[in-house]
């Protein structure tokens, strides 16, 4: 099945990919159920996500979605936007604890990173990993 | 390069770190088997409490194999739901090259499931054994053809060959009970 959907990732203004730091930061566990997760999702058309790999958010996050996995206890919550039919741009990688966002301004960091790439798409890259 | 359908060189690159791949390959399977047991359900209408009666399961226990992080189904349950779909089960530990084949297609579209149908499997059956028959006369009519050129030939040739034939054993077959018991190990 041939990947139909794609994964763009936030550059800060240094010109870091930061979901590509955030993702070399983790440990092998978290590295390959997130890499599991994006193949899963690149196979289906963004309108087909839903519960329980992925979630859009509501009240002050729309338009945000959350990629949802669990390693040892720990709920990870990569965040994004639709960025095309069935483009995904991660902004920010968060964690869930008692139903609340970590750090708890995920949300508005996720959204103002949003407002960067919109502003300027080359503030996005490529997603770096190979899904097929 | 593409090695095979869906993957490529730089893909199999990323899973050189033995732990990140047993990751891999672990939330893959819980994945395809939550994503299979929703499509299986929504394509006959069942809600989580009608797949629970004809699984004899409470509707929390399919919810928990609906959720892709939940990790601890068993090989009983398993075979239970795929009972309640009239679906066979079928557990392996393939090539790597195999493996990436097998799960490389998790879109909804590939997760459509007939159950049991006598009438469906007689006619593939039949179908197929026409096929071999076909098969079978073709290599018979070929091995007559070469018989008889070959005593044109020499006016020599007759039992010798069959005295050369070996009966080969039956290949040793691993028994369902070892592989239930395999995979429970695992």
């Amino acid at each position: 099945m041939p990947v139909v959907s794609g994964f763009r990732c936030y550059v800060s203004p240094d010109g870091i990919d930061e979901i590509r730091a955030w993702y070399d930061r983790q440990p092998a566990k978290v590295r390959g159920k997130f890499l599991s997760r994006l193949r899963t999702l690149s196979q289906l058309q963004v309108n087909d996500w839903k519960l329980l790999l992925f979630r859009w958010l509501h009240d002050d996050c729309v338009p945000l979605g959350e990629i949802r996995f669990e390693v040892q206890n720990v709920q990870h919550r990569p965040l994004g936007f639709r960025a095309g039919e069935n483009l995904f741009t991660i902004t920010f990688c968060a964690r869930e604890k008692s139903n609340r966002f970590v750090p708890s301004n995920a949300c508005r960091q996720a959204l103002g990173k949003m407002d960067e790439i919109k502003k300027d798409f080359r503030r996005s890259n490529v997603l770096w990993l190979r899904l097929e | 390069m593409s090695f095979g359908y869906g993957w490529s060189e730089e893909f199999v690159a990323q899973f050189h770190d033995k732990e990140m791949r047993d990751a891999y390959v672990a939330d893959q399977i819980r994945t395809r088997i939550a994503l299979l047991i929703r499509a299986l359900r929504d394509d006959r209408e069942w809600s989580q409490t009608e797949l629970g009666r004809r699984a004899g399961k409470p509707q929390n226990v399919i919810s928990r194999l609906e959720d892709p992080d939940y990790g601890r189904l068993t090989l009983e349950t398993l075979l239970e739901v795929a009972a309640a779909f009239d679906l066979p089960l079928f557990i392996d530990m393939p090539e790597w090259e195999d493996w990436f084949d097998k799960v490389s297609d998790s879109s909804t579209r590939a997760l459509h499931r007939r159950g049991f149908d006598l009438n469906r499997l007689t006619e593939i059956a039949s179908g197929r054994n026409v096929e071999q028959g076909e098969i079978k006369s073709e290599a018979a009519a070929a091995f007559a053809n070469m018989l008889v050129g070959q005593q044109a030939m020499s006016g020599l040739y007759s039992v010798v060959a069959n005295q050369n034939v070996r009966q080969e054993e039956p290949k040793s077959r691993v028994t369902g009970a070892a592989l239930m018991a395999a995979a429970g190990a695992a």
